[in-house]
């Protein structure tokens, strides 16, 4: 297939960026979208030119390093799926693809569709972990969980913290990461210790880094390509102020 | 915990935020009620009308009038000031746009809540000075007979028109506000949202739709 691409190009993290114009031929409809981009690269570099810089690391699906907002939608088309498992079969022959880094003014661009994410770290290292000494591996069922809580658990615990959330908000809000990964801890024995420091720590951090407030649109939850749900923001919010009120 | 450290919380204020617009919701369902009084017409003399005795009846409780424009005025400006200062930290979050965003699951009243909202506040502001000080369209003005004054002011089209148009920034504002709201101060559960809903959508219809009735009445000759 035949694409027309229209990719950010920016040279440096202050540099002024714009809308570079590519015409792709011969794109396999079986090959990744990152893997259109790499074929792009090989091109470019043949030519004597600058290769578009993207992040990947896994290639699927489990890493979080992937991003790109794609015809303005952080990961593409296609539903709870990451760039790097977007295949060009979900695009037609003779299409303009626009692809944007992620935007935010916590998410500095580095060079091209590259950004820098650190801002979700040091939200992590403001409370998302758990630090009670939890002594040897202990016995099954010796701690029991309920299923419910259990599943939520896991459910909010397959958050990559990709960033897309943030990508997609019109407010550029990490609420959702934020929240998937307070509930993650929250509902499981070992970081409900925790849980009232970790929620002011971390919603403090976040706005610290800058993001924006939500405003329940409803974007994050059907853009995030693990599926996290807009739930965890509501508890976020309650658990916050009943954290307040008891400090 | 100091105000400050508090204010600095996106949370706390959008909590701020949907306590206030609720608390305007319900008034804002009262008012409706009270107004749709008008329907109930001119009564033998302007004393005897009934949304004329409606309108002495709460002159004759201070407590109850007062008491209410107290919590409504300290909500409007609570209301609006947080919403200003959320919406210019939610700008300040995307300093460059982007060339190309679409819209997954948002809707366009979710996206507009500020224009609703400034447009709320200048509608506001006009309608205080229209019905309650008479400040504007003083030749409309009869207090106490408040019947004629809307009935006079609801015969022009122009001021008619300016009230429907309002209500209906109204009614963007309320279906994305009363469900944001219910989210907002901790409506989790998908079934739950899924009603929350299906109540903001019936509300706002119920309220824009009763005040909208009362211009469309009196130009439809309904009222007269
Ligand atoms: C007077 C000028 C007004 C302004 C400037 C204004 C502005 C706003 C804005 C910007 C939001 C969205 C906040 C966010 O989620 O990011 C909002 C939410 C809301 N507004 Fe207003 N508004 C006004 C009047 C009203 C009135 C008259 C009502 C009710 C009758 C109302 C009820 C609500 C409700 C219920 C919410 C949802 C709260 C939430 O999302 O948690 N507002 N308003
Ligand atoms: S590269 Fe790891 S999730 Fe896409």
């Amino acid at each position: 297939m035949k694409i027309h691409l229209k990719v950010w190009r920016q040279s440096g993290p202050n540099q002024k960026g714009r809308l570079e114009d590519l015409e792709v031929k011969d794109v396999s409809p079986d090959s990744s979208f990152l893997e259109m981009l790499d074929v792009v690269n090989e091109g470019l570099e043949e030519r004597g030119k600058e290769p578009i810089v993207f992040d990947h690391d896994c290639r699927e699906g489990i890493c979080g390093a992937c991003s790109l907002n794609i015809n303005g939608v952080p990961h593409g088309p296609d539903r709870q799926t990451t760039t790097c498992q977007l295949h060009m079969r979900s695009f037609k022959d003779g299409d303009t693809i626009v692809v944007e880094p992620f935007r935010a003014r916590a998410f500095p661009v580095i060079k091209d569709l590259m950004v820098d994410r650190s801002a979700f770290d040091r939200i992590i290292q403001a409370g998302g972990y758990v630090s009670v000494s939890t002594g040897g591996v202990p016995d099954a069922n010796g701690l029991p969980v309920a299923k419910d809580d259990a599943d939520e658990a896991f459910e909010n615990a397959a958050c990559i913290g990709c960033g897309a959330c943030v990508a997609t908000c019109k407010n550029a809000s990490a609420s959702l990461f934020v929240s998937a990964k307070l509930s993650h801890l929250r509902l499981l024995p070992q970081g409900k210790v925790e849980a009232k420091t970790r929620v002011l720590n971390m919603t403090q951090q976040m706005e610290e880094e800058g993001f924006g407030a939500c405003t329940n649109t409803g974007d994050c939850e059907a853009v995030c390509p693990k599926g996290i749900a807009m739930k965890n923001i509501s508890s976020m919010n309650v658990d916050l102020i009943k954290s307040l009120l008891q400090s | 915990m100091s105000v400050c450290t508090l204010w600095r919380s996106s949370i706390v204020k959008k909590w701020l935020v949907a306590i206030t617009g609720l608390v305007m919701v319900g008034f804002l369902l009262g008012h409706m009620a009270g107004n749709l009084q008008m329907f109930l017409g001119r009564g033998p003399s302007p004393e005897a009308t009934k949304i004329n005795e409606y309108a002495a009846f709460l002159k004759a409780n201070p407590a109850l009038l007062w008491g209410t424009r107290i919590v409504l005025l300290f909500s409007v400006l609570l209301h609006i000031v947080t919403t200003i200062s959320l919406t210019r930290q939610n700008r300040k979050a995307r300093p460059e746009s982007y060339a190309l965003r679409a819209s997954v699951a948002s809707n366009l009243a979710s996206r507009t809540m500020i224009f609703g909202g400034l447009t709320l506040l200048f509608y506001i502001i006009y309608h205080l000075l229209h019905f309650t000080l008479g400040c504007v369209h003083q030749e409309l003005f009869t207090y106490p007979d408040v019947y004629q004054t809307v009935l006079s002011s609801f015969q022009i089209p122009l001021i008619s028109g300016v009230y429907i148009v309002a209500q209906i920034a109204l009614y963007f504002h309320l279906v994305h506000g009363i469900s944001s709201a219910g989210e907002t101060l901790g409506v989790s559960h998908p079934r739950y949202r899924e009603c929350l809903n299906r109540i903001g959508i019936a509300t706002a219809t119920l309220i824009c739709g009763g005040f909208i009735s009362i211009p469309v009445g009196v130009l439809t000759g309904l009222i007269s």
